[in-house]
């Protein structure tokens, strides 16, 4: 499955001394995030520093039900932050789907929006690629922001939907 | 064999109206079944009143427009395509089974000499290539008396509209082109479409266009308009009136 974490941070002051700190306390609060642990850890050093978390996610999703030119899908999303999500797809003909996707993690939960240009509208499996933008977050990924690359496949058949998602979490 | 007005496409109503100055023109519509939140087939049935002086006028263009939410860009329908060039010179064997979207009829107006006589026609309708993220259609009208011809008219599903571009369709020498009466066309409906389970290719269903979950206030509005050769144009509205209780899903 994929996987990778990346994580950085800085803080205010920066102090090159202090730089090295930073990079390790942001890895280790991004390591916390992702694992859902050590929550007080995370808003003491939230308090001074703010975080980018490079995020690679794959969801596994099937559809649920549809009302007209929206399907609703959900399933597992695999990689830097696991959970569960669920999708409205909405494509209405034009060539650009849009999508309100719901994470859920141990962490917190993430509301996000995004756009995508279909590619070969008459193929079984077309692909969609376009960007990703979070539009609130609770728990740990509260007052979380981010702008990210996000593609897949639509599987006309099944109306089944496999999502990728990269980009950098920002906190 | 051809709906003209609404016979056969209830629950609709059929609404005539001019404007643009083109002849009166008439347009019903159904969804069958009728059940919020399900698939369905959608059937657009459109009648032209030729002007008594001057005949029946060829049309160029029909854009049919219907709620931006209706799932035909959803409908799992089109999922390969159909050359249109093939189409027209090998007839229904050029088309891959998975590329079918739909059938109709129509009745055409040919000019013979002084008289008029019509032209029964059988349409097909294909997904067509697409090269600018649009679905295509490729739609066959294949006639047999007392003309033999096919001819392709080209179609595209944009959002909330499907407009179909009509090409000029010759009769005899000097005569004026033949000339669209009315169209019955389904999208969707007793489609057969293949599949691969491991080795095995599996004979199914297309699940069919999508209803929203609800209905709008007054039914579902589509409205049509008809643009001729001559410049002149006619619109024509109906609405699909909302499920009744019984008929809703469950």
């Amino acid at each position: 499955m994929r996987n990778s974490v990346t994580a950085s941070g800085s803080t205010a002051a920066s102090p090159t001394r202090v730089a090295i700190t930073t990079v390790a306390i942001g890895l280790i609060g991004a390591l916390l995030r992702a694992g859902s642990v050590g929550a007080q850890a995370v808003k003491e050093s939230r308090a001074h520093t703010s975080w980018t978390l490079g995020v690679k996610d794959e969801g596994k999703l099937a559809f649920v039900k549809s009302s007209g030119s929206t399907i609703i899908e959900e399933g597992p999303a695999h990689g830097t932050l696991p959970g569960t999500v669920k999708l409205h797809f909405v494509y209405n003909g034009n060539p650009t789907v849009t999508s309100q996707l719901a994470f859920h993690g141990r962490g917190g939960t993430i509301q996000a929006h995004a756009t995508g240009r279909l590619s070969s509208p008459t193929s079984a499996t077309p692909s969609f690629s376009g960007t990703l933008t979070i539009t609130s977050g609770t728990g740990h990924h509260h007052g979380a922001h981010a702008t990210g690359r996000r593609c897949g496949v639509f599987y006309r058949r099944t109306y089944a939907v496999i999502p990728q998602t990269e980009g950098s979490l920002s906190y | 064999m051809v709906a003209t007005g609404s016979a056969g496409l209830l629950p609709t109503a059929a609404a005539a109206t001019g404007g643009g100055g083109g002849p009166s023109a008439t347009l019903s519509a159904a969804f069958h079944p009728l059940r919020l939140g399900a698939a369905t087939t959608v059937t657009f049935g459109v009648k032209i009143d030729p002007p008594r002086l001057t005949g029946p006028t060829p049309l160029n263009e029909i854009e049919v427009s219907y709620p931006n939410n209706l799932g035909l860009a959803t409908s799992g329908l089109g999922l390969e395509s159909c050359d249109p060039g093939a189409l027209e010179a090998i007839g229904r064997a050029a088309c891959p089974a998975d590329s079918k979207m739909g059938t109709g009829t129509a009745v055409v107006e040919v000019p013979f000499g002084p008289t008029i006589i019509s032209e029964q026609v059988q349409l097909d309708t294909y997904a067509a290539p697409s090269t600018d993220g649009y679905l295509h259609l490729a739609i066959l009208a294949h006639g047999q008396e007392p003309v033999l011809a096919s001819v392709i008219l080209t179609g595209i599903l944009l959002p909330g509209r499907l407009r179909i571009t009509v090409p000029p369709i010759a009769s005899l020498p000097g005569a004026p082109n033949i000339a669209l009466v009315s169209m019955r066309a389904t999208l969707g409906g007793a489609l057969t479409y293949y599949e691969r389970r491991g080795r095995r290719r599996v004979a199914y269903r297309p699940r069919g266009i999508g209803l929203p979950d609800r209905c709008p206030r007054g039914g579902w509005k589509v409205a049509a308009r008809f643009a001729f050769v001559d410049g002149l144009s006619s619109h024509a509205s109906t609405s699909i009136a909302c499920p009744t209780a019984h008929s809703k899903k469950h």
